[in-house]
């Protein structure tokens, strides 16, 4: 069992936001890093996922396109969910959690930090991957180019709302499951206005309503889910 | 007057209460019923275009609103719960719960029924069946975080922490399923449009929903009770209560 | 009667949505019920133990 991490507090002031975001950002992809293999697993099960609906379903290239969209973006969201009960949870089994909690360094900072590592990792690959995958999906360049605009303002979104569902279940029984059902109905404004702006190209409408509409959800997620998340955290941690 | 209100927000004083009040509202919640019912499948006449079927929106509109209505209810214990740290508020949003998850079910039941004679197809996707089942899920993810939780103020918080995030993205829910079914008008029908309704329809109507109003408020008393009876446990004031005489005289 | 149940010829519709709420409001309550005889089981059991001073049988002697 690791040792917990030491925060480097002579860094900077009490609740100061920065280096505290900064701080757990850079650890957490230092620590993602040496797991190299774990992130590459992520992004097979991205690809598996989305290379069996055809072959569930149909090879029909107007079938595929139509459901394409809505596939890609369902199997971003479950991809997202599997590295989500990690979040905390590593931290929390060698005690830097309750460091980070006790410290005078603003907790929602350093729970960013957390997030955006999570985001970097799991939902910043998803995006740049999936327009590949859309090929697949005999999904033409603007749908792809609008997919991938839409992951990645969507895929933060998933990560930050992801967050609060894992700092609630943390160390509790039934984890993952548990998890993904509180989180993935919070999520279906995200998969609408998503894979709908790449329906509303493909259709020939503009997706400037839906791209407005997401980047508003993540204003609203990146004020809200990090004071949440750190709440519920305080909850598990007491 | 504060101060005797404020008396009931231990779990020991409110206990009486509860207990008190739960079988008045029952009974008014059937007087309610047979009222209702009487009005809904009896006395209001057949709708010239869906027949008799359309008897089943006396369940389902009070059911939908009582589900989306207890949510809200169940917010603002949560915010109470967080805001103020009252074990009390926590129990009352743990007891309103099942029946939300209830009365959500029984709108999507009876929705279906509705829905088949009427437009064809027990299940249409539209916005607000749609919305309510993604409620429902909702319900279920508050229940089961608490049942995983041992612990029970941490239950208390967390749930409450989950049920007022639920709570601020409800609308948004609301607002992008309904955005979505505009989008893919072709085959949706609304499936909540209600026939013309005659006064006496309104009736009926506004009879059931006090009915599942009273019925509510009922039921979560009685589950309060039980919670309070649960979480209490040991405590001498229990041990003084008639009902523990009665139960197992020693 | 039998044109009450019938409904008009929506009998099932109807009679599926009003018995099957009827039957999950009862399944409620009958847990309801269960819920609360079985929580004052426990509260019974878990009953705090008679202070010691309320024994009949205190014997000073036999305390060591």
């Amino acid at each position: 069992m690791t040792p917990a991490a030491a925060l480097p507090l002579d860094r900077a002031a009490t609740g100061a936001v920065a280096p505290a975001f900064g701080w757990a950002l850079a650890r957490d992809l230092k620590l993602a890093f040496r797991s190299r293999a774990e992130l590459g697993v992520q992004l097979l099960f991205y690809v598996i996922v989305v290379t069996l609906f055809p072959l569930a379903t149909t090879p029909e290239r107007t079938l595929l396109a139509n459901l394409g969209p809505g596939v890609l973006w369902v199997a971003a969201l479950l991809a997202s969910l599997l590295s989500l009960p990690r979040l905390f949870a590593v931290d929390f089994a060698d005690g830097t959690l309750e460091q980070m909690a006790g410290s005078p360094w603003s907790l929602p900072a350093l729970v960013s930090g957390k997030i955006a590592a999570h985001w970097l990792t799991t939902g910043l690959p998803v995006a740049v991957l999936a327009p590949l995958l859309g090929l697949q999906y005999a999904l033409e360049a603007p749908a792809l180019w609008t997919l991938a605009a839409g992951l990645l303002l969507g895929t933060p979104i998933l990560s930050l709302l992801g967050a609060i569902g894992a700092a609630l279940t943390l160390g509790l029984r039934g984890g993952g499951g548990l998890l993904a059902l509180l989180v993935l109905p919070l999520c279906v404004p995200v998969l609408i206005f998503g894979a709908g702006a790449v329906d509303a190209v493909r259709a020939g409408l503009g997706a400037g309503a839906n791209f407005s509409l997401l980047a508003a959800g993540l204003l609203i997620a990146l004020t809200g889910a990090p004071l949440a998340c750190a709440a519920a955290l305080r909850i598990a941690l007491d | 007057m504060a101060s005797t209100f404020f008396r009931y927000a231990a779990p020991a004083a409110f206990y009486p209460v509860a207990r008190r009040l739960a079988p008045w509202f029952g009974a008014a919640a059937a007087v309610l019923a047979i009222a209702g019912l009487a009005v809904g499948l009896v006395v209001a006449p057949t709708d010239a275009q869906q027949g008799d079927a359309y008897r089943i929106i006396f369940i389902h509109v009070p059911a939908a609103w009582m589900s989306m209505f207890i949510y809200l209810v169940m917010a603002f214990w949560s915010a109470l719960a967080l805001g103020y740290n009252t074990r009390l508020s926590a129990m009352m949003a743990q007891a309103l719960a099942p029946t939300g998850a209830l009365m959500t079910f029984i709108a999507l039941w009876t929705g279906a029924f509705w829905g088949r004679p009427t437009w064809g197809t027990y299940w249409a996707w539209d916005a607000r069946m749609t919305s309510e089942l993604i409620l429902l899920f909702l319900y279920f993810g508050i229940i089961a975080l608490r049942n995983a939780i041992d612990d029970p103020r941490r239950g208390d918080k967390a749930c409450a922490v989950l049920t007022l995030v639920g709570a601020v993205n409800v609308p948004i829910i609301y607002f992008s399923v309904q955005w979505w079914n505009t989008l893919h008008q072709g085959s949706t029908i609304s499936m909540t449009a209600a026939p013309k309704m005659a006064s006496i329809m309104l009736t009926g109507l506004l009879l059931m929903s006090l009915a599942a109003w009273a019925y509510a408020i009922a039921v979560a008393l009685a589950r309060v009770a039980s919670i309070i009876i649960e979480r209490e446990r040991g405590a001498v004031w229990i041990s003084h209560l008639p009902e523990m005489r009665r139960l197992m005289p020693s | 009667m039998s044109a009450f149940i019938a409904m008009g010829g929506y009998g099932w519709y109807v009679w599926m949505a009003y018995g099957v709420t009827a039957l999950v409001v009862a399944v409620e309550i009958l847990m309801l019920r269960a819920r609360r005889r079985r929580m004052l089981i426990e509260a019974r059991l878990a009953e705090p133990e008679m202070p010691i001073t309320t024994r009949a049988t205190l014997d000073p002697g036999s305390l060591s």
